[in-house]
């Protein structure tokens, strides 16, 4: 299960450059980097590069190399278990809402949380941020580059990724309602 | 005028391996790697362009953090970036890369009790991946690397030469 999770961690893997992208994520980041109840994972954009090497075998699999390579960054922090997970999702939504970022998609149950905020300039979206809160469980993942919701959101569904789903339902409506 | 440096490419795996000792170290051809997981389509395609892999672990000892050091700047030395880290609670791993025409990739795990290193030449296609997720059955994807550490008889896995360098 372990291998499974890191190859699915390297394939969502886009590049990563080393800027100050989203202030609260990269502060959330240092701050937990020594707390071993966090995996911390942050991929570089030399990673996406690669990936312009790769013949696409068909349409399904050029599109997935497509929505990998406008990409340039991804940061995640991930708890399993963790005593304070609703305080420090609150806490991490507050945050980042205070940051410029605009909210996408939020869906609340019993036993989870989970939210979407995107930041776009000029009609694109060049950042989303998803903050997923359980009882015990807790994940922010901050996405960067040049984000096609649809093809990142066909890439997740793929792969089983939880909590992506919600963005298939994203109509570009609301995406595109500045324009 | 032509000028003729005579000096060897650097090779940090190599002079790692000299100054510290490898409990495991296997090489992969891309026959070998078909032939493990024969019944395996999505895996072969996954695999294709992979020219050659190589695996190694490394049990800790007072130098190894000293040595791995050594081989960290050695590889960036040689052209290799820092593409990926990922900082668990038990495991920490990080990813380097070197983009030539065919890339490398190395994988460097520390865990409680030792080191892997897994070098690739050549590219995983990675937008394969999903097709080999949805059709994974464990049972039937035979972990080369756990057969190898329970140390059963194996087939077609070449133990590691010192002339099997990628170049």
């Amino acid at each position: 299960m372990k291998k499974i999770t890191g190859i699915l961690i390297i394939c969502l893997a886009p590049a990563f450059v080393v800027q100050a992208q989203n202030d609260a994520i990269s502060q959330l980041f240092d701050q937990y980097y020594n707390n071993d109840a966090f995996t911390k994972v942050s991929v570089s954009s030399k990673m996406f590069e690669l990936f312009t090497k790769i013949e696409p075998g068909d349409e399904d699999e050029e599109e997935i190399l497509k929505a990998i390579q406008q990409l340039e960054g991804l940061k995640m922090l991930v708890a399993d278990s963790i005593n304070n997970s609703k305080t420090l999702y609150d806490e991490v939504v507050k945050k980042v809402s205070g940051n410029g970022y605009e909210e996408l998609v939020e869906v609340k149950d019993a036993s989870e949380n989970l939210k979407f905020m995107i930041k776009e300039k000029d009609g694109i979206i060049n950042e989303l941020v998803m903050i997923q809160g359980g009882p015990k469980s807790f994940m922010v993942a901050n996405l960067y580059g040049v984000i096609d919701l649809k093809n990142i959101s066909k890439l997740s569904k793929s792969m089983n990724i939880k909590g992506m789903e919600y963005l298939q339902n994203v109509d570009k409506k609301n995406v595109d309602k500045k324009q | 005028m032509l000028f003729f440096s005579g000096c060897q490419q650097k090779d940090s795996i190599a002079e790692f391996r000299k100054n510290h000792p490898v409990e495991i170290a296997l090489t992969f051809y891309p026959s070998t790697l078909r032939m493990v997981n024969a019944k395996n389509e999505e895996y072969h395609q996954l695999i294709q362009d992979v020219e050659k892999g190589r695996y190694f672990k490394v049990n800790k000892r007072d130098d190894t953090q000293q040595a791995i050091r050594t081989l960290t700047a050695g590889l960036l030395e040689e052209g290799y970036e820092e593409v990926m880290t990922v900082k668990g609670n038990t495991d920490d791993m990080t990813v380097y890369a070197l983009d030539h025409p065919t890339p490398v990739m190395i994988i460097m795990a520390e865990r409680e009790k030792e080191y892997v290193i897994i070098q690739v030449q050549g590219m995983i296609h990675i937008a394969r991946i999903p097709q080999l997720l949805n059709n994974f059955n464990e049972e039937e994807f035979l972990n080369i690397f756990s057969m190898y550490d329970r140390k059963k008889p194996q087939q077609n896995i070449e133990p590691d030469t010192a002339n099997s360098q990628p170049e």
